[in-house]
């Protein structure tokens, strides 16, 4: 029986490697906020995030807002200035959808921003948290491997710095005279494409209901202009065919309805990956910072040491 | 926590137990032996031969902070090194007296400081705190070549060029000058007109990269060094000599808020004034995370580092002269 | 003895074996390799033109690839193309100047690459280990302009992520070239260049490596094969680099052995050069047999390895569990 109860402990202590995340709770939030920040329309809603995150948040009370940070201006069929102007547009259906208050457009250019001075992303970002003073901001981890697109590098490195230097007064100190005062963010929830290598690890798991799922999986559906195009679905198809192969479910649906099949099932089947792995049915997983994260080792000293008063 | 799905699966590890044979039971034992095995400590790092290290880092506190160089430090002056600290940024932003005042201040302080752990010297190059996105790192870089090739020295430590420490961007621009510095500043084709000063190319035989790791990937220590408690109580006094930002009551103020606010406390911390309470914290980090590395290699204390040696320039060298070279 | 008695005798067996490996593999751990498993083995795509876009004039043979995978595609009937971004201007002696340095780097990436089956050396001339002040989005640019015109099945470049800290050019190209390959299918992105004839195109198969003793940054997900041939050229290929083979780097590597009071054998009695010869071919050997080795077979190289459905979240996943034949 000892022996039994020592291997027990030993398979208990090594199962980290291979273990489930922590499900993160979160708690009611009637008199909090949270900002999604991301370059892209539709950037709130893909598999690895943020849709799950922010339903769960507004259904608990919390009151959020999207800050788009690019023009969007390249992702469309309808040239620079219409395709700003219409995925926009989608933005507020689609964020609205999830229960998102607005969307604010700093409308940088859209898959040109190396030359952005990184100093005036971070500048604006400072301010819009000093404004809401968020007690949550999610968004793309700054070290994760999503390469190609250049416009999320560029973003994320701008909030991984933003949401710390907004909570030091020697930071931009001039905004002290329209009244905002400097705010640390307490809590931030960062993801990444996780079928894009390694680059961030995730330390815990959203729990999400059918209902977040669904919601997630119309909000990446709202936005038509560049979600319900029939290139990616002819092309599917086209390589496929060269392949000798086809799936029977997309037989006699238009490549628009073939797209939005194969993109929902992608939805579905991400978070039910995710949640399996987990312990749950449905998730979604992010690398968290919480409020002792600043201050190396005080979450240790604090869990070893605090006592209910 | 232990989460209820590890829980039962215990359970039928122990019900399986239970219903099998002998040789089942090994078998079980040895999977169990193997994925404890996975974590495994690091190698234990000697301190190289050589007379002279440097520190380059963004801030004048970088010299010594939870996840090095302070003991590693201390323990080569101990040896007989002599030692650099180079301070990247003006440090303008830290502080609550204005940005020149701080900028005096702190590299003051960083003086007392790094005197602790034995290093004498520091050098400022006062680039634009928090601001050093426009700096040319062409510019740096040039700067750190010229400094390597000047003083020559056998050790360089600096922060991870990836690790993930992400919210300070003054870090990840330094490091990256750093990264390519080291090994720049041993080619002659590079900076030619150093020459022209008596400077000689010079390449750093030893490196130490260090990040803070309790945030995320990005870096992966490969060595272990360990150290006794003289160099982490040095390495302690090291940090608090830092008073114009350390010593901050508001920083122990919100930290008990907090825990207020959970219906928390610290009974080490009662009956502490703010001050007094910040600077038990502060020591209590340093010996915190001497103490666990140690823990988990196998030491009393211990720091953890990425290191490169002489021989990592060339893939595949080390290994082919652990496996092949002889005694003459 | 029956049959349930012999298939207790056999399992108990079976466990005991398991259970002496798994002991012997944490006292050894060289039992086991360098990574815990296999990776899945990657075979040459369908396709007829492939490029590999590189800062310097010999990153298309190194250690930790691509010369291995390069003469497998052009033996499979590839066409190659490779991309030098920078001019080399730092790679090689004082005595002749930077522009020397260039020249003749140019000219041994011609032999070399002709060596592994490549065709055509393109050469950008972005000035060596200088390159943090270029504008990225111009090096981009020049990269999205070549994929429309080769239109290459294939690209293989550094990894974006690679933690090579230390070279700066490596990082400044792979960040181009990770953008490019996704950019250049996009047709907003350089409208203009429709004008000249050249469509949007989506690279569909994309290699990335990285230098692998150097900490994290990627993780190869395959394996590619190489016979002792393909080892051999990519060898042959380093070594038509004539800086790579230097009596310098020779005398300065037996040096410090002296100091320490070691010396390799296999080099006793050859000259300075002759010796960081055999030392280079050594240890390119030696890593093309160790991933062979990690992965099953006699030599490999290893990669991180996107596909073409690689472009759409969870599009390769979907046709795996959805897909029949015809």
């Amino acid at each position: 029986m000892i022996f039994r109860a020592i291997i027990a402990l030993m398979l208990l202590a090594a199962l980290p490697a291979v273990a489930e995340l922590p499900v993160v709770d979160i708690s009611p939030g009637h008199t909090k906020t949270f900002l999604v920040i991301h370059p892209h329309h539709d950037d709130h809603s893909w598999v690895s995030g943020q849709a799950g995150l922010v339903t769960k948040l507004v259904d608990a009370g919390w009151t959020g807002y999207y800050v788009r940070v690019s023009n969007d201006e390249k992702d469309g069929p309808h040239g620079y200035p219409h395709d700003d102007m219409v995925n926009l547009f989608e933005a507020r259906e689609a964020t609205e959808n999830l229960g998102i208050k607005d969307v604010i457009s700093l409308n940088w250019r859209n898959d040109y921003m190396d030359p952005t001075p990184h100093n005036e992303i971070r500048a604006q970002l400072i301010l819009l948290i000093r404004k809401y003073r968020p007690d949550l901001v999610t968004s793309y981890h700054p070290w994760g491997h999503y390469d190609r697109n250049p416009d999320h590098r560029k973003v994320a490195k701008a909030i991984g710095e933003g949401v710390w230097l907004a909570g030091f007064a020697n930071v931009h100190p001039e905004h002290r005279k329209l009244g905002l005062k400097p705010h640390r963010v307490p809590y931030k929830f960062y993801s990444q494409r996780f079928d894009y290598g390694k680059g961030y690890e995730p330390n815990v798991v959203v729990e999400l209901s059918e209902s977040n799922i669904r919601r997630k999986a119309r909000s990446f559906w709202v936005h038509r202009n560049v979600r319900l195009r029939g290139s990616t679905g002819r092309r599917m198809r086209q390589l496929l065919k060269d392949q000798g192969l086809a799936i029977p479910e997309l037989d006699g649906l238009t490549d628009i309805e073939a797209h939005a099949r194969m993109q929902e099932w992608s939805m579905y089947d991400a978070a039910r990956k995710v949640g399996g792995e987990h312990g749950i049915e449905y998730g979604e997983i992010y690398a968290h910072l919480g409020e002792w994260h600043p201050w190396p080792g005080l979450r240790d000293h604090i869990d070893s040491n605090a006592v209910d008063k | 926590m232990v989460s209820s799905a590890k829980v039962r699966l215990v359970g039928r590890v122990i019900a399986l137990l239970n219903a099998s044979d002998n040789g089942f039971r090994l078998l079980i034992l040895c999977v169990v032996v193997c994925l404890n095995a996975a974590a495994q400590p690091l190698p234990v790092g000697d301190i190289p031969a050589g007379n002279r290290l440097m520190i380059v880092q963004a801030h004048h506190d970088d010299h010594t902070w939870q996840w090095g160089f302070g003991a590693l430090a201390a323990r080569m002056t101990d040896e007989g090194y002599e030692g650099i600290f180079v301070r990247v940024s003006n440090d303008e932003k830290d502080g609550d007296d204005g940005d020149a005042h701080n900028d005096m201040v702190n590299l003051r302080e960083c003086k007392a400081a790094v005197a602790h752990i034995g290093i004498d010297t520091v050098i400022s190059l006062n680039w634009r705190n928090d601001y050093m996105d426009p700096t040319p790192l062409q510019e740096l870089q040039a700067q750190l070549i010229l400094l390597i090739r000047k003083h020559r020295p056998d050790v360089l430590m600096a922060y991870d060029p990836w690790g993930h420490y992400d919210r300070n961007p003054d870090h990840r621009k330094v490091s990256q000058a750093v990264a390519e510095a080291y090994w720049m500043a041993g080619y002659g084709n590079v900076h030619r007109e150093h020459l022209k000063l008596g400077l000689k190319p010079w390449r750093v035989p030893h490196l130490y990269y260090t990040q803070r790791s309790d945030y995320g990937k990005g870096h992966e220590p490969n060595v272990a060094v360990g150290h006794d408690l003289s160099h982490v109580r040095r390495k302690a006094d090291g940090m608090i000599a830092h008073r114009n930002i350390y010593h901050q009551p508001g920083t122990a103020r919100a930290i008990r808020g907090a825990l207020r606010e959970q219906g928390l406390e610290v009974p080490d911390l009662a009956g502490l004034s703010d001050r007094d309470a910040i600077d038990q914290i502060e020591k209590w980090y340093m010996y915190w995370s001497s103490e666990r590395y140690g823990r988990e290699n196998g030491l009393d204390y211990a720091e953890v580092f990425y290191q490169r040696r002489e021989w990592d320039h060339i893939p595949g060298l080390s290994e082919h002269i652990q496996n092949n070279a002889i005694s003459r | 003895m029956n049959t349930e008695n012999m298939w207790l005798a056999v399992r108990a067996g079976v466990c005991r074996i398991v259970a002496v490996l798994c002991v012997a593999s944490f006292y050894f751990p060289t039992l086991s390799g360098t990574s815990i498993s296999p990776l899945p083995e990657g075979h040459v795509p369908p396709g007829k033109t492939l490029m590999v876009i590189q800062p310097h004039h010999d990153d298309h043979t190194w250690q930790y690839g691509f010369g291995g995978l390069i003469a497998k595609m052009t033996e499979a009937g590839y066409k190659g193309v490779y991309v030098r971004v920078s001019n080399d201007e730092k790679d090689g002696g004082m005595q002749n100047g930077w522009g020397a340095n260039d020249i003749s780097n140019y000219e041994d990436t011609l032999d070399a690459t002709k060596n592994l089956g490549l065709g055509e050396v393109i050469s950008l001339n972005w000035r060596n280990d200088h390159m943090s002040s270029i504008p990225h989005i111009e090096l981009r640019d020049q990269i999205i302009l070549l994929i429309r015109k080769h239109r290459p099945d294939v690209v293989m470049s550094y990894h974006p992520w690679g933690n090579y800290d230390r070279n700066p050019d490596h990082r400044k190209v792979s960040w181009a070239v990770g953008s490019a390959v996704w950019l250049a299918g996009f047709a907003n992105v350089r409208r203009d260049h429709a004008k000249l004839g050249l469509e949007p195109y989506q690279v569909p198969h994309k290699y990335y490596s990285h230098r692998s003793d150097y900490g994290r940054g990627y993780h190869p997900n395959i394996f590619v094969e190489l016979s002792e041939d393909d080892v051999a050229r990519k060898a042959k290929s380093y070594r038509l680099h004539k800086i790579r083979v230097s009596a310098g780097a020779g005398k300065r590597t037996r040096e410090l052995l002296d100091a320490k009071g070691l010396k390799i054998p296999a080099l006793d009695g050859l000259s300075d050069e002759q010796a960081h010869e055999r030392l280079q071919e050594m240890l390119m050997v030696w890593i093309s047999k160790q991933r062979g080795q990690e992965n099953g077979v006699p030599y490999a190289e290893v990669f991180y390895y996107m596909d073409e459905w690689h472009g759409v979240p969870g599009l390769s996943d979907y046709i795996q569990a959805n897909v029949v034949e015809r």
